[in-house]
């Protein structure tokens, strides 16, 4: 089992294509066993790559702390509001629909790109291009998994 | 005293809408209105833009059916332009389309109807979502997904990306077909189908179960219409659109693009940013139309493939003449995925489908341009008009959802009146008048983004305009 990067948002929306960004570099620079996907929302049909991957790592904008990169893990269980609207969801309420339908979710984390402006543009402000070094840092880090898969090493 | 309902947004459709129920001294419901509060503006902001721009521009009026506007904007390009596009560039584009109808049909019918006709109407309304649907039928739930899923992998392989793919271009698309993409289609096509036949063997077994809201979903008397073939079968890319009374009598058997403006009005209502589209020879607003899936199995005389066509005997003896009730467009739906998935076997099996040329050339040859084609939702409209450099002077867009404009709000109002009596204004209740908009699978605004949360509210309001109840979910 690989590894899933899901970068999503808005690139017509400023910042909120941050983790469309981060996705974009690091497509371009990591090999073929690392899958990389890019969208604007993340939707059920996703939830069977998410239970193919042994480590699943979301990038998305954040509405708070313009710049900072935050790395938080997500825990395999239904989380926040019921998607009563649309089709879209939350990384917790995806990785509980791998569970539910294909029998198991990766272990996951949530890295977020603080934004600072979502006004319609088609490029990043410099706070949040600045940052994306430290997203690609981080996912690296993560997919060593020296440190959460401390056996495996 | 009277009092107004307010069901703002209404959930599990593409957009932002309210629905607005009155009621009078006694209780009983005087007036329902919905609303869309949202306005877009594509047709006056694409003036000045040169018309190859247009197929681009236009698919980001949404979303979730990008492929149709890419489809029916091309095709009035192509009048621009003033070619016969290649044939295998038509097939391809069908083949666009088709994928594209499964995907949409299946969000609809899994994602958002599935919770009310698996879990029922009245069910807890946080457990009404695709959630609650894994819960009780997982199997379900699964086939759903996969189904969307194998119509966008369709798109994606086809046009190279899943939303607002540039691959459909004036005069044909941009690349040909692969034995490569062909056979993984192909290859896909039988569990598609699996899927959706046992979806169908379980709707139907259910549908005895919803005499209520069949009865009461917008189940009334109007025209339909859509595009139908030369021989009278499905069709959703091509011809011309044809009109049919309730009882299916043939009232225009074959309306050309360039004469849509002679049938087809646009009435505009205060209360609303939709417009309301009417059958012009009969006059606003008792030219009641509707559009879609219902619709088009309504007007045509067959489907064109084996087992759709088994299925469209058995919908059209769910009435003795055409088939009224809105709640049948999930039934509607369903049949159309199965066509779907038939009509692109045959499609790749046509000796041409690899035929590497796919598009024609040319420069601004008319000033005027026409597409009509049929997206999930109904027949949707292009109309350009440009200057000698190509620039475009003037657009109109008559959009799938606004056709059935007038029906939702009959129909809106026909359920409120059946459903919500004095103070009944119990959550299930409110739920199955939204589903009556749901039905017809509206998209309002899927391309915008939303920034934030939008909670359901109902206010109940007195005559006063004192808030006099609140529900919120």
């Amino acid at each position: 089992m690989g590894s899933l990067i899901i970068g999503y948002g808005n690139e017509l929306r400023g910042d909120d294509g941050a983790g469309l960004a981060a996705a974009r570099l690091l497509a371009e620079s990591l090999g073929e066993e690392v899958e990389v996907v890019s969208c604007r929302q993340l939707t059920p049909e996703l939830s069977e790559a998410a239970s193919r991957a042994e480590l699943l790592l979301f990038l998305d904008a954040a509405a708070e702390a313009p710049g900072e990169v935050r790395v938080r893990e997500i825990p395999a269980e239904a989380t926040g509001a019921a998607p009563a609207f649309t089709h879209h969801l939350t990384p917790g309420q995806l990785l509980h629909l791998a569970q539910s339908l294909y029998g198991r979710a990766p272990r996951a984390f949530l890295i977020t790109i603080g934004g600072e402006s979502f006004d319609l543009a088609d490029e990043l402000s410099p706070t949040a291009q600045t940052a994306l070094p430290a997203v690609i840092a981080a996912c690296r880090l993560l997919l060593s998994r020296q440190f959460i898969f401390p056996t495996n090493t | 005293m009277s009092r107004q309902i307010v069901i703002d947004p209404v959930t599990r459709i593409e957009g932002h809408a309210r629905i607005t129920i009155q009621l009078d001294e006694q209780g009983s419901v005087r007036d329902a209105l919905f609303h869309i509060d949202q306005f877009r503006g594509f047709e006056k902001l694409s003036e000045g833009r040169p018309f190859y721009e247009m197929p681009s521009l236009m698919a980001r009026i949404c979303g979730i059916c990008p492929v149709s506007h890419l489809i029916a904007s091309s095709k009035a390009c192509d009048q621009i332009l003033a070619v016969r596009i290649p044939e295998t560039a038509a097939k391809l584009r069908r083949i666009l389309n088709l994928a594209q109808i499964i995907q949409s049909h299946a969000l609809s019918f899994f994602h958002l109807s599935a919770p009310d006709l698996l879990l029922g109407m009245d069910a807890d309304p946080a457990q009404r979502n695709i959630f609650g649907v894994i819960e009780k039928h997982p199997d379900l739930a699964r086939d759903g997904i996969r189904l969307r899923q194998f119509g966008q992998q369709i798109i994606e392989w086809l046009a190279g990306k899943r939303i607002h793919p540039a691959w459909v271009v004036p005069g044909g698309v941009s690349e040909p077909l692969t034995a490569e993409t062909r056979d993984r289609i192909a290859a896909g096509l039988p569990d598609a189908r699996a899927m959706i036949e046992r979806t169908l063997v379980w709707f139907k077994q259910r549908i005895a179960g919803f005499s209520e809201e069949i009865a009461t979903f917008a189940n009334f008397p109007t025209m339909f219409l859509g595009l139908v073939g030369p021989e009278g079968e499905l069709e959703h890319y091509d011809g011309p659109m044809r009109v049919v009374d309730s009882t299916g009598n043939v009232i225009a058997a074959e309306i050309r693009p360039d004469e849509y403006a002679d049938h087809i009005g646009e009435a505009v209502e205060g209360r609303t940013y939709l417009k309301s589209p009417y059958y012009k020879p009969i006059g606003y607003p008792d030219g009641i139309y509707r559009v879609g899936p219902l619709a088009r199995l309504n007007l045509i005389e067959r489907c064109g493939t084996p087992r759709a066509d088994e299925e469209l005997a058995e919908f059209r003896a769910l009435e003795r003449y055409a088939v009224l009730s809105s709640f049948h467009y999930h039934l509607a739906r369903l049949i159309e995925i199965l066509y779907a998935i038939e009509r692109i076997g045959q499609l790749l099996d046509e000796p041409d489908i690899l035929d590497t040329r796919v598009r024609a050339s040319a420069g601004p040859n008319n000033l005027e341009g026409i597409g009509v084609s049929e997206a999930p939702r109904g027949t949707l409209i292009h109309h350009y008009k440009v200057d000698e450099n190509g620039l475009i002077v003037w657009a109109n867009l008559i959009i799938a959802t606004g056709h059935n404009n007038l029906a939702m709000n009959r129909g809106v109002m026909q359920a409120a009146r059946h459903f919500i009596q004095g103070d009944r204004i119990e959550e299930g209740l409110l739920n199955r008048v939204e589903a009556v908009i749901r039905a017809y699978d509206p998209c309002l605004s899927c391309s915008t983004h939303a920034f934030g949360q939008m909670p359901l509210q109902v206010t109940l309001r007195g005559a006063d305009g004192a808030v006099l109840d609140v529900k919120t979910r």
